[in-house]
């Protein structure tokens, strides 16, 4: 069984005068151990999906359905309570912005007690502290951080901090929404390879959230591609990467530039994001699409597996359509 | 078209932020008592009847009259006159003055800023209101001086907010594209700095008005108001002698102070309250 | 032989910090903080160099001091064999008219009081570009329609927050170019971007750029993109250049530690590719008291005695390629 099992999920951002579809019956399956990376551009839903898998998006202004099921429990219809008993035991995350997390007027080791006690009140002194030094190594931090303030902290090392706290109870899942982004190259790859170390040794499932392939490429074994609040290609980083099927992951690969090899022409995809306040009837990549037909405006073509392997889903109708 | 919905944001935001709304009423109210105050006030107010010191709800005289038998009804109704007009042009002067120089020391930095901060600090360490009281004794009480030098003390808040404002646009990008583009340091304060900046000095400005009121209230209330018109502080500095016998007469013009101010601080406060998330939502 | 449009000769700029009291109650004296330490390069007509480094390695501030955004502590910027300073002395909006820049954040390059309309119209009258309104309103409409904005009433009576950052990163470039500019600085114009667009405003910057031979410095961490639109690349490292030369011969063949650290770091599109990361420790200090020696000797794999004791002299290993090593080209290893 699947660790983590995202059914036909939706999500609307509840406005005045509109509804936006922010997700759109995005279905996706994480194994034990995988490790994901859902890319996609700004207003792809990527960050949304995430938010939704932790609940973490507000409620009043926001309309969830579908299911995503956690080791076979729906996290959709948790109470409350259920659901902060499984944050950082069970599923645990690191944002960009990680500096804004952290309150600027206390040590950062005594913050990371603090959110220790929350799972175990009556934990004493020592013995978390010898806990955060064991996670500070692993993350390539030197113990003498636990008495610096969040400012005195480069911006490698805030992100090192939070994800030696987001790792503090042992996490099964966790969900990294670009927390890599700001970084440089350098400090990027050292932090990816630290938490790539991690997987191997930790029993850990990994979400990426990033709009940088490359980063996907080199880390994941998965690799979900969505637009426009829609799962496009998702299946595993070889395949996907290598031989994209979908009009838009194509379209995407030949937006980066390659750094070896041949100066290939740079192609941009023309076009913008559609309104996600309208229905869309058809395929919400037609207008950008170099292979629009009359079917692509008024079908909505559903994720089928292609090439024989039942974990490399396409959702166009150019693909194992049957055409 | 543009018109159009520049009217309908207006009402937009009036129909949310109702401590606005509830000023922008008062404040027609005043207005139209100031301009119909002929129309509105039941006798001259300059004219002295026999009564003298009536209480209120006397024939002829609903506020009662005052020491020297003037009526304290059409004396309010025409001070309004008086108070608004003080109040909006030293409010006004110490909003040019503050923006102005706010904007130099914000904007020029280094050495210039240092000496207009100096220079600021000293105005703020000043207290203002004897420097008001000096610059009138010498000067005589004259109203356009007593607006005048009102609005040449109390710049000070304006310009300390126009300087910070200052310094934080000029990090921005558009600034820094406008310099590439070959704009002179002068038309960039002018066209770039002081629009983008000058929203909280609007609702500063609004809220000083109420200052500034009510600093030529005390002024008068000094007994260095100019004799010539009919102003709230004078009418109460006239009553404050006859305060055991004639109480009406000071209560009354202390309570059109207290609603003008109350009016000004509620528009102020209001407008911060619009102006700053919009700004956000620009940027 | 193309005639040399910009030269810039041992440029510094450094950054007075005053005395900060630490939480210990030690006072640091006053520091200079060297963002630009002994810049020098040439560019030629139509000639693009890509500036790469990490965040903090002042290849932003040697953006702003080449148009003098900032002024340069020392050091010499010549635009057709003339002082900058001179040049823009003399007439400041002639000097606009020979160096112009592209930022960062296209959402913040424009007044956002301002429609797209008057944002044009002003520059251009700034410049005196056009005869009368009429005149410069047809400029403007042609501009626009020949970047593929038509038809360009869609945009010119729109404010900045109602543009998506493509488009209005398209409209600074065009901006910027009216003026016809012998020489061009972009600071990571497309770092902003969804990567989908990113394409297109980088193939219009090239394209622009050879239409008009504009010499062009092209600000950028992404060393792919670098790649694709530069002719020449320097590796900036602390405030100095430590490696540079013709791209691909930079790129593919690196000869400083640090420009090889930078490029095996960097993640390849291929999943398959087996890659193999040189791996240092710690990210790059602040450049205060650098020493005497290498500044990357304290972080370098390879970092001898001699590194912790002089500056490296640039060599030239020839075809313009130049390193900064005691390791490379030299007699003594």
């Amino acid at each position: 069984m699947a660790l983590l099992e995202i059914k036909n999920v939706n999500v609307r951002y509840i406005m005045k005068d509109k509804k936006v579809h922010a997700c759109q019956h995005v279905s996706l399956e994480i194994e034990e151990q995988d490790s994901i990376g859902i890319v996609g551009e700004s207003g792809s839903g990527k960050s949304t999906l995430a938010s939704a898998i932790l609940r973490l998006l507000p409620k009043r202004i926001t309309q969830v359905d579908g299911e995503i099921l956690y080791n076979g429990r729906d996290l959709l219809k948790l109470s409350q309570e259920e659901m902060n008993a499984l944050r950082w035991t069970d599923l645990a995350t690191v944002f960009q912005k990680s500096m804004s997390a952290l309150s600027p007027v206390h040590k950062v080791g005594s913050q990371m007690e603090d959110v220790y006690r929350v799972h175990f009140p009556n934990a004493d002194k020592a013995e978390i502290r010898k806990r955060v030094y064991q996670l500070f190594e692993i993350v390539n931090l030197s113990d003498r951080v636990y008495e610096l303030y969040p400012h005195e902290l480069s911006g490698g090392m805030m992100q090192r901090v939070s994800i030696a706290l987001a790792l503090l109870h042992n996490p099964k899942l966790l969900v990294l929404d670009e927390a890599t982004t700001a970084l440089d190259v350098v400090t990027q790859s050292q932090i990816l390879r630290e938490i790539m170390n991690l997987e191997q040794n930790m029993n850990l499932t990994r979400i990426m959230i990033t709009h940088d392939v490359s980063v996907v490429a080199s880390t994941c074994k998965k690799v979900a591609v969505m637009y426009a609040g829609r799962m496009m290609e998702s299946g595993e980083t070889r395949d996907v990467l290598v031989n994209p099927q979908h009009p838009y992951t194509q379209g995407l690969l030949k937006s980066f530039p390659s750094f070896k090899g041949e100066k290939n022409d740079l192609r941009g995809i023309p076009g913008s994001l559609p309104d996600l306040s309208q229905e869309i009837p058809g395929c919400v990549f037609a207008d950008r699409c170099p292979y629009t037909t009359e079917r692509c405006r008024t079908e909505e073509p559903m994720l089928r597996s292609v090439n024989g392997k039942s974990n490399w889903k396409v959702a166009c109708h150019r693909v194992g359509g049957g055409e | 078209m543009k018109k159009e919905s520049l009217f309908h944001a207006i009402l937009r935001v009036l129909k949310k932020n109702s401590q606005l709304r509830t000023g922008i009423i008062l404040l027609i109210v005043l207005l139209l008592v100031a301009i119909f105050a002929p129309v509105l006030a039941p006798c001259d107010p300059y004219q002295l009847y026999d009564a003298l010191v009536k209480p209120p709800g006397t024939p002829g005289h609903l506020l009662g009259t005052d020491g020297l038998g003037r009526d304290v009804l059409s004396e309010i109704i025409y001070g309004t006159r008086t108070s608004l007009m003080i109040g909006v042009i030293a409010a006004s002067i110490a909003g040019l003055v503050g923006t102005c120089i706010g904007a130099v020391a914000g904007f020029f930095g280094g050495k210039v800023d240092r000496v207009v901060s100096e220079f600021i600090n000293f105005f703020l360490m000043t207290p203002s209101f004897f420097l008001t009281l000096i610059v009138v004794a010498l000067f005589g009480s004259n109203i356009i001086y007593i607006m005048i030098v009102i609005g040449l003390t109390s710049w000070t808040g304006n310009a300390r907010l126009m300087r910070a404002q200052a310094i934080s646009l000029k990090q921005r990008t558009f600034i820094k594209s406008a310099q590439a583009m070959g704009e002179s340091r002068l038309s960039i304060m002018f066209r770039h700095i002081i629009p983008n900046g000058i929203f909280p000095i609007i609702a500063q400005t609004t809220m000083n008005v109420s200052g500034a009121i009510l600093s030529e209230a005390g002024l008068s209330f000094l007994g260095l108001g100019d004799p010539n018109v009919v102003s709230w502080g004078q009418i109460i500095y006239h009553g404050k002698q006859y305060m055991p016998n004639g109480w009406w007469i000071s209560t009354f013009a202390g309570v059109a102070v207290v609603f003008t101010v109350l009016t000004f601080f509620l528009i102020g406060d209001g407008l911060n309250r619009v102006l700053s998330p919009k700004m956000d939502a620009n940027n | 032989m193309a005639e040399t449009v910009i030269q810039v000769k041992d440029l510094t700029r450094w950054f007075i910090q005053k005395k900060v009291t630490k939480q210990d109650g030690k006072v640091s004296k006053k520091q200079t903080i060297k963002a630009v330490d002994g810049v020098s390069f040439e560019l030629k007509r139509g000639e693009t160099l890509g500036v790469i480094g990490e965040s903090g390695c002042g290849k932003s501030t040697l953006g702003r001091v080449l148009i003098h955004l900032e002024e340069p502590t020392s050091g010499e910027i010549l635009y057709g064999g003339v002082s900058s300073t001179k040049l823009k002395k003399k007439d400041r909006l002639a000097f606009c008219r020979t160096c112009q820049m592209i930022f960062q954040n296209p959402f913040d390059t424009f007044d956002p009081r301002y429609t797209i309309e008057k944002i044009f119209m002003s520059t251009l009258k700034l410049h005196k570009i056009g005869a009368n309104d009429a005149e410069r309103q047809q400029i403007m409409i042609k501009t626009l329609e020949d970047a593929g904005m038509a038809p360009a009433t869609d945009y010119i009576y729109r404010h900045p927050h109602e543009l998506s950052g493509g488009q209005l990163q398209r409209i600074s470039i065009l901006r910027s170019m009216l003026l016809r500019p012998s020489f061009l600085v972009a600071d990571e114009p497309v770092s902003m971007l969804d990567v989908s667009i990113r394409a297109d405003i980088i193939n219009m910057l090239q394209t622009l750029s050879k239409e008009e031979n504009t010499a062009m410095v092209f600000i950028s961490h992404d060393i792919a993109t670098t790649r694709y639109i530069s002719d020449r690349v320097a590796v900036m490292y602390l405030g100095r250049i430590v490696e540079t030369g013709i791209t691909d011969e930079v790129l593919h063949n690196p000869q400083h530690p640090y420009t090889k650290v930078l490029i095996s770091n960097c993640a390849s599109l291929d999943p398959l590719e087996k890659r193999e990361i040189i791996e240092i420790e710690g990210e790059p200090p602040t450049p205060i008291n650098t020493g005497p020696g290498c500044y990357f000797a304290p972080r370098c794999y390879q970092a001898c005695e001699q590194c912790f004791k002089e500056y490296p002299e640039a060599r030239d290993l020839g075809n313009g390629h130049i390193v900064s090593c005691h390791f490379v080209g030299g007699d003594n290893h």
